[in-house]
Formats: structure tokens, C-alpha cells, sequence
């Protein structure tokens, strides 16, 4: 009985972690679903927004100016960042406010990308912490699917 | 292209014991053509489940072994002088991945990352400070010293051959989230077999 047990809990460890491993590829390779939070995209991507990201563009390096991309975050390498691609490597970024009176400019240096949220007063982005590597972009965000996710999840524990 | 061919005869031969069942039972009922058509279809399908199948496990086994390189380690060959003596050109070494995803990277450790200047390529050098840490940022030469603070969320490499190397002091810190593993042991060459060296430059570390 003993035996059967053990090779039936192997069996099942051994399925988990083949199931596991194939959805991990999957996740990271192709895409998956992704919940946003945070108002630095408004009024492209809201709070609690949940779109898909695809990671093909990334491997084969297919990451364009204006694409929205999910990145590791430069200061805090548990969370990710979701801002849009202003610059690549080599192009002019303008890295003063609108208002000052002297326009200074900066290259983006080689391997690297300049992000900017779509909400600039409310954004902390490559104008706070510089360029970052293109090594630390995760994936690209091209399609929204729900709307305020959180307001689905309060309907349905208020039902 | 062998496989291919007995998997032919074998349909052939499945199709061949089945005709001889069913033209005992009815005898001149199937017509040459169906015979031609029915063994085409079994073939075609036996053929194309078995390639199915073929890829279907390509895909699995690719999977799990992605994910114990990506998860657990694996072997790397280094390239380059940037950090003899302690790993010389063409050198094999075994990288472990677990350090990174619990954050256990530390000060001396040697790591793998994704170069920030080029991200198809890896490097590979030392960690000399971590956030916060204080660095020495210019040559033992210089009269006036300069040092800098290593930003949160950011380390600093440097090879452990100073005059060959291109790392931190070029580029400046990288952050953790490029770091992809940490090399602990060396196989090959043999006679340098085993675990990995402390740092050449002890006076490089930042509490100096």
C-alpha cells in the first residue's frame, strides 16, 4: 500500500512539475495576462487594467519606439515597470521640463532604451533614473482586455 | 527518412492482414481503388499522429530542460581575459541560477549578466558592491581619490585582471535585474578543478 501511495504522489509530483515547466516556456516565451496598477499610463492603461503582453518582440529584439513594455524596475529588481518606449539607442531625448528656458539634451547610450509614462506629472520614469538596459525589458503590452479589474472583483464579492 | 520507410511498411503490412480478413469474409466486394485510398489514409494518419507526437515531446523535454537551466544552473564557457587568473580564456565552469531569484547574490561572488551595452551578449566579472556600498571609482594612481555610491537596485562589477577589463568603471553600476547567475565552480581546465578563488584585489572592496 505503501508503494502505491509513494508512486502514485511521484507520479503526480512528476506531472506538476512537467505541466509547470511547459506553462513557465509558455509564459515566458510567448505571453500571458498581466494586471497593471499604478496611474503613471493614464489614460492608455488605467489602475487595475489587465491587458495581454506578448515576449516574442523581445527575444527578437523587435521593441519599437511608442511600444507600451513591461521591464524589470532599475531600483527595485522585485517589481516591474510598465511604461512606453520614448528613445532607443542612440536618439535625442529632450531630458528637461517643457517650461525651462534652456533645452538640454542626452544620447541614449548602446543597449539601452529611454521610458516615459503616458501620464508625465505622475510618472516616475527615465527622467528620474535614466536610461535603462534593453536586457531589462520583460515584454511588450499591445491589447487591453478588461477594464478595471478591481471594479469586476468588487461586483462579484458585493453579489 | 529510415523511420519514414518502415513506417510505410508497417501500414502496408497492418493494411495488408486486414484485406486478407475482410476479402475472406466478403469476397469481391472492395474495389481496387478503395484498397488504394484506405491504405493511402491510414498511412497518411499514422505517419502524421507519429509526428505529432514527436514534436509534442521535443516540446516537453525542451521545456523542463529550459527550466532547470533557467532555475537550478548549468554549464557555462567563458571567454576572455577579463578575469584571469582566477578564470582564464575558454575556461567550462558550472553557474548556479538560485542565488539571483532569492536574491543571495554578495559581496565576491562571480556573476554572469547580461552585458548593458549589448544585451545578445553575457559578461562575466565579480561583484565588488552592492547598493549603498561606496565605491573607489578611479585608478590607484590618481592623487585625488573619487568615489561614488552604488544606487538601490544596482551592483557593481568589476574583473578580477584590472587592466583588461571592461566593467563597472566603464559603464558605471548595472542594475540586480540583469544579473542572470553565479559561478561557483570551475571543470575544466582539470588542473584547476574545484571551487572558485576569493578575489586577487582584496583592496578593491568598498569599507576600505
Amino acid at each position: 500500500m505503501l508503494r502505491g501511495v509513494l508512486g502514485k504522489t511521484f507520479r503526480l509530483v512528476g506531472y506538476t512539475i512537467q505541466y509547470g515547466c511547459i506553462a513557465h516556456c509558455a509564459f515566458e516565451y510567448v505571453g500571458g495576462v498581466v494586471m497593471c496598477s499604478g496611474p503613471s499610463m493614464e489614460p492608455t492603461i488605467q489602475n487595475s487594467d489587465v491587458v495581454f503582453a506578448e515576449n516574442l518582440s523581445r527575444h527578437f529584439y523587435g521593441i519599437q519606439r511608442g511600444d507600451i513594455v513591461i521591464a524589470k524596475s532599475p531600483s527595485d529588481p522585485k517589481s516591474n515597470i510598465c511604461k512606453r518606449v520614448i528613445g532607443l539607442e542612440g536618439d535625442k531625448i529632450l531630458t528637461n521640463s517643457p517650461s525651462d528656458f534652456f533645452k538640454s539634451h542626452s544620447y541614449v547610450p548602446t543597449g539601452h532604451v529611454w521610458l516615459e509614462g503616458d501620464n508625465l506629472q505622475n510618472s516616475t520614469d527615465s527622467r528620474y533614473y535614466g536610461p535603462i538596459p534593453y536586457g531589462l525589458i520583460r515584454g511588450r503590452i499591445f491589447f487591453k482586455i478588461l477594464k478595471r479589474f478591481s471594479k469586476v472583483l468588487i461586483w462579484l464579492s458585493e453579489a | 527518412m529510415l523511420y519514414l520507410c518502415i513506417e510505410i511498411l508497417t501500414a502496408i503490412k497492418r493494411n495488408n492482414v486486414q484485406m486478407h480478413a475482410t476479402t475472406f469474409r466478403n469476397l469481391g466486394n472492395i474495389m481496387p481503388g478503395q484498397w488504394w485510398q484506405s491504405l493511402h489514409r491510414t498511412m497518411l494518419r499514422g505517419v502524421l499522429g507519429k509526428t505529432f507526437r514527436l514534436v509534442g515531446y521535443t516540446i516537453q523535454y525542451g521545456c523542463i530542460a529550459h527550466c532547470a537551466f533557467e532555475y537550478v544552473g548549468g554549464v557555462v564557457m567563458c571567454s576572455g581575459p577579463s578575469m584571469e587568473p582566477t578564470i582564464q580564456n575558454s575556461d567550462v565552469v558550472f553557474a548556479e541560477n538560485l542565488s539571483r531569484h532569492f536574491y543571495g547574490i554578495q559581496r565576491g561572488d562571480i556573476v554572469i549578466a547580461k552585458s548593458p551595452s549589448d544585451p545578445k551578449s553575457n559578461i562575466c566579472k565579480r561583484v565588488i558592491g552592492l547598493e549603498g556600498d561606496k565605491i573607489l571609482t578611479n585608478s590607484p594612481s590618481d592623487f585625488f581619490k573619487s568615489h561614488s555610491y552604488v544606487p538601490t537596485g544596482h551592483v557593481w562589477l568589476e574583473g578580477d585582471n584590472l587592466q583588461n577589463s571592461t566593467d563597472s568603471r566603464y559603464y558605471g553600476p548595472i542594475p540586480y535585474g540583469l544579473i542572470r547567475g553565479r559561478i561557483f565552480f570551475k571543470i575544466w581546465p582539470l588542473s584547476d578543478f574545484g571551487f572558485l578563488r576569493d578575489s586577487p584585489n582584496g583592496h578593491r572592496f568598498s569599507d576600505d
